[in-house]
């Protein structure tokens, strides 16, 4: 046992040693967490911190075109900038801008008369989420105005002519009725929030990359053996009365610190760098991680058993941990994907413990919540490391 | 022309490699593949709506009010909505207890008096409980509901607008007052999606495709990288200086052969997605032609400019790995940069892949080769720039290190 723990503690310093390999394990994940983060709506799925803007062409210049730019700049998520037709389209043009909103000549009037309404028009460049939650906000504002100049109309045909009626006097008395927003609402009630709730679009994007820099560490480390191979200090290892599981055995415990620390350090960061929650249940976590860090392992030692050197592992990992990740919902959360990725993610390690770190985090959740996840990770563990044994050709 | 030489000995070492083609070929067509139809409202199986999968969200009403059955016959039962939300009916416990299992994604209540009070012109509320394990789907709920109540809403003030006019119209008109702001709110759509003329709407399908190929493209730098620092490491490079070799051509064929090799694949990217996934590259040969050879040859000089100025090939192997991974979310092969924070997008400015996805995408949209100018200009340039620093930075006297 003495003999595996001098191997584990070899392969920390070796690790410690290495600056560049920390300060890069360390940091890229933070970076990532900040970038990914904020793409994700930094607050929250539709609030973000900072309006996203598009531009506004008023073509109508009429009293409810000024009304409705009026409205749309109180979007809480989005900031109509204005602008001429011909700037708003180059803008587009250069992709400096997601969406252009046009209203118009003849907006106002047509809205007015409600027989047949010329549609705002709006253009954006790619069908993605974000267009349409603009499309939606920008509809919403155009429901209400709309909301009281059909009050107004349907007023002149039913209150006495002259009387008190007057088209303006409805309408604003409507607009009123709207300042505080809808008087109809939707009251969100969250079911077992945990105690503090964390931010969704940093708890996602923090949770998703510490586990993928984990596993750019615990893959490389594992890939050690490849340099120990090619410096052949495995085979003076191996004249040395220690036994091959001993030797393994330190290797791998090694990487498990080594992947455990930085786990740590960036669930630390997490916390107090973005304020992640992460979740209530210590022992749910710590099975649940150290399943994922055992099958993260195993893919390791298949992988190493699939090239020659060091530098053809980290090319192939590099690859193999980028593309996998992104099916396993570590840049997405997968619950906004389809179901064809929702299922390509289930044969990732990293789909599993995201779905397992999402009952503990976000619903707080407790271990046996995680059972299942981590039952399924230790399977691949298994199963990698069934595979690797078999193609790692350690000593020839 | 001993660096054509050169060029076409690496392009056939990279042939030999299956391991690599596989890597650097497949694994971008199955990210494609994947990606595009997760993020694509306009593929895949009539199951999908928009970006998101169909869920489940369990509904009780309390009020036996008019409200609560529009709400789940028109709204919930509608075409369009049933298409991404699945309806349990339910009771009260029973569609809370659904939520914290996680059996349903959200559960709608409608309390008790909700169209009394809306009918009083009160205000009311609909009560939406939620998974927060599903924050995403839950906005998306919300979003229906809203739209509802906004509905409802327009009709409550408006009744109440004309109300303060002419109090005492309430009982005798107001059941004709709703109809008609009912079929004033109705009339047409008030907003609509559309394009210029000649210009197409780029899916997200084509956005994966030219974000995957770029993202993968510096993945081929880097390995060309090695290549070169092998070469260095190998001794071999050594031996060429020896032979009557100059520096120049050794690295004007290592160039050449990452462009070769880059080449090989972004044509086979092309071909496959464009057969097989019937992806859109746009209608402009030619622009496609440009921006390719401008875009290869930057990623190609940049690898060759790392590999001059590494002092090891340890230190390119650490940061090479990353700064792929930080150029690749910068230029905005992961998620689009528009959505990004400003300083975010000028960083993206200072990336390959991010000046070539923004060409791909211009002409995708039915662009002519006109628009790719500036960036094919942009990425000649930055190649130029590297070529040239590499010459002068070149640190190859150290080579040999062993």
């Amino acid at each position: 046992m003495k003999k595996v723990l001098v191997l584990t503690s070899n392969q920390i310093k070796k690790a410690a040693g290495q600056k560049l390999f920390l300060v890069v394990m360390l940091l890229s994940p933070l970076l990532f967490t900040w970038l990914i983060g904020l793409a994700l709506g930094g607050s929250g799925a539709t609030q973000g911190s900072a309006r996203t803007p598009y531009y506004l062409v008023d073509k109508d210049r009429s009293e409810i075109s000024s009304l409705l730019a009026a409205d749309l700049k109180k979007s809480t998520g989005f900031e109509p900038v204005p602008a001429g037709e011909e700037k708003a389209f180059q803008a587009l043009d250069d992709r400096k801008v997601i969406a252009v909103a046009v209203i118009p000549a003849g907006f106002g009037a047509k809205l007015k008369e409600n027989k047949d309404p010329l549609p705002l028009e709006f253009y954006s460049l790619e069908g993605r989420s974000e267009t349409i939650a603009i499309k939606q906000d920008i509809s919403d504002f155009l429901t209400r105005l709309k909301a009281s100049i059909a009050a107004a109309n349907v007023a002149e045909t039913v209150l006495k002519p002259g009387v008190n009626a007057g088209w303006e006097k409805v309408f604003e008395r409507s607009r009123e009725e709207w300042a505080e927003g809808s008087p109809v609402k939707v009251a969100e009630i969250d079911i077992s929030q945990p105690e503090k709730a964390s931010v969704p679009g940093f708890t996602q994007s923090s949770l998703g990359f510490t586990i993928m820099f984990v596993m750019f560490t615990l893959v490389l480390s594992v890939g050690g053996i490849l340099e120990e191979r090619e410096q052949r200090t495995w085979n003076r290892l191996l004249l040395t009365p220690t036994s091959r599981a001993q030797i393994l055995g330190g290797f791998f415990l090694g990487s498990f610190v080594l992947g455990y620390i930085q786990l740590a350090l960036l669930v630390l960061a997490g916390k107090f760098l973005f304020g992640v929650n992460w979740g209530s249940s210590v022992p749910g976590l710590l099975i649940l991680m150290t399943a994922y860090m055992l099958a993260v392992m195993g893919l390791g030692t298949f992988l190493a058993g699939l090239v020659r050197t060091q530098r053809q592992l980290q090319a192939l990992s590099t690859i193999v941990i980028t593309s996998t990740s992104m099916l396993g919902g570590v840049f997405w959360p997968l619950e906004i994907a389809s179901p064809v990725m929702q299922a390509a993610a289930k044969f990732t390690p990293q789909g599993w413990v995201m779905t397992g770190l999402t009952d503990l985090i976000f619903r707080g959740k407790d271990v046996p919540s995680i059972l299942l996840p981590a039952a399924v990770l230790a399977g691949m563990a298994v199963l990698f490391f069934g595979a690797g044994v078999v193609s790692v050709k350690l000593a020839k | 022309m001993k660096f054509v030489f050169i060029a076409f000995k690496d392009l056939r070492i990279s042939l030999r490699d299956k391991k690599g083609i596989a890597l650097t070929i497949l694994m971008p067509l199955i990210l494609i593949f994947i990606l595009g139809m997760a993020f694509d409202s306009r593929f895949g199986d009539s199951d999908s709506v928009g970006s998101v999968s169909k869920y489940k969200v369990a509904f009780y009403a309390k009020d036996e009010g008019l409200l609560a059955a529009t709400l789940r016959q028109d709204v919930f039962g509608s075409e369009e909505i049933s298409k991404m939300i699945e309806v349990v009916d339910t009771t009260e416990q029973a569609g809370k207890d659904m939520v914290s299992k996680g059996e349903v994604s959200a559960f709608v209540l409608v309390p008790e008096g909700f169209t009394d009070r809306v009918m009083r012109g009160e205000k009311a509320e609909l009560e939406l409980y939620s998974d927060p394990g599903k924050p995403w789907r839950r906005e998306i709920t919300k979003a229906v509901l809203n739209s509802f109540t906004s509905q409802v809403a327009a009709i409550q003030t408006g009744v109440k607008a004309i109300d303060a006019a002419e109090p005492g119209i309430a009982p005798r008109l107001i059941p004709a007052v709703m109809e008609k702001l009912k079929a004033e709110n109705e009339t047409g759509e008030l907003m609509q999606e559309t394009t210029r003329a000649g210009r197409k709407q780029v899916s997200a399908f084509q956005y994966y495709a030219a974000g995957m190929t770029v993202m993968f493209l510096l993945f081929t730098a880097l390995a060309g990288t090695k290549s070169v620092l092998e070469e260095k490491e190998a001794g071999t490079f050594g031996r060429l200086l020896i032979s009557p070799t100059q520096r120049a051509s050794f690295l004007a064929g290592k160039f050449l052969g990452i462009m070769l090799v880059s080449l090989l694949q972004v044509l086979v990217i092309y071909l496959v997605t464009r057969l097989l996934f019937k992806v859109d590259w746009g209608s402009s040969l030619p622009g496609l032609a440009l921006l390719t050879l401008a875009e290869v040859a930057a990623s190609a000089a940049l690898a060759v400019f790392v590999a001059a100025i590494a002092k090891s090939s340890k230190t390119a192997d650490a940061l090479g790995t990353i700064v792929v991974q930080v150029m690749a979310l910068l230029g905005g092969s992961m998620v689009p940069l528009m959505v990004m924070p400003k300083f975010l997008q000028l960083l993206g400015k200072g990336t390959i892949n991010g000046w070539a996805l923004t060409g791909y995408l211009k002409l995708m949209e039915g662009r002519g080769y006109a628009a790719v100018l500036p960036e094919a200009s942009v990425l000649a340039l930055i190649a130029a720039a590297f070529l040239t620093f590499s010459l002068l930075g070149m640190r190859f006297q150290e080579g040999g290190r062993i």
